[in-house]
């Protein structure tokens, strides 16, 4: 049985002129626009016929600014190579960092966990009070967007992970 | 295995028009390379190895592994500067010794 494979790539998309600390709000299409646009220019209209049908790009959390990005198992070398040399997204400029590429959206799912840990680790230290700091975390573990690419079996092993922890 | 595959080709216009010189026939190649496969496709070593003007008659090269690419391109060509062309290409081989003729030209008496 042919099924088909997906890569989920984990970005990171840091606008130039601001801080490290200041959120990134993003509209919801307008990552996946961007992409398009950049595989036009990059890889033509092969490019973006070859990634047009499995291409989706969820924007994940605006703290940490990470966004997965889905795409064909053949297709993904073409968008793969197209992600660093993202220069703008809505009018900002940005540089965006790849950080993981899975072939799961579980696999994707651990790695954001494990990342949105360590920053929150990072930053706890510079929020003064305990609720500010409840309300990071509440914001840096919430992950449901990701749901939005079509897996229940996500919210499942959700479950799981935090149990093992 | 081969280095290099060469085509014969000739474009076609729907009007006759000015000269079309050798430089921008070759740019007229790149330009339908970026248009199907992006900036990528386009910095493919494409080389014009001769020239006709009156007939408008090349003989390009490209790196074999861009065969495909190459071809692809000049077959999906629609326009030359708003004038509707097509690129005829005659013969394509990684010997360019073969390009001189084919089998059916030939006389098998």
């Amino acid at each position: 049985m042919v099924r088909f494979k997906n890569r989920y790539i984990v970005i990171e998309v840091n606008p130039i002129n601001e801080n490290n600390d200041a959120a990134l709000i993003l509209k919801p299409a307008s990552l996946y626009f961007s992409i398009t646009k950049k595989i036009q220019q990059v890889h033509g209209d092969f490019g973006v016929a070859a990634t047009k049908t499995g291409l989706a790009a969820k924007y994940c959390n605006k703290w940490t600014r990470v966004a997965v990005v889905r795409v064909r198992h053949g297709a993904h070398r073409l968008v793969a190579s197209c992600l660093p040399l993202l220069q703008q997204v809505e009018n900002q400029n940005v540089i965006v960092r790849t950080l993981y590429t899975g072939a799961t959206l579980q696999h994707c799912y651990k790695f954001i966990q494990h990342h949105q840990r360590s920053y929150l680790e990072k930053i706890w230290s510079k929020l003064k009070t305990e609720d500010e700091r409840n309300m990071m975390e509440a914001a840096l573990t919430d992950l449901n967007s990701l749901e939005l690419f079509g897996h229940a079996e996500v919210r499942n092993k959700k479950t799981e992970v935090v149990e093992d922890k | 295995m081969y280095r290099f595959y060469y085509f014969d080709v000739s474009l076609e216009l729907e009007q006759d028009t000015t000269e079309i010189s050798a430089v921008y026939f070759k740019n007229h190649v790149m330009h339908l390379l970026n248009i199907l496969f992006g900036e990528d496709g386009a910095s493919t070593a494409v080389d014009v190895l001769k020239y006709d003007e009156l007939s408008r008659r090349a003989i390009l090269r490209c790196p074999s592994a861009s065969y495909v690419k190459l071809r692809s391109s000049l077959t999906l060509c629609e326009k030359f500067n708003n004038i509707r062309c097509v690129y005829r290409i005659r013969n394509s081989s990684p010997c360019l010794l073969s390009l001189l003729n084919t089998s059916r030209g030939y006389n098998h008496y």
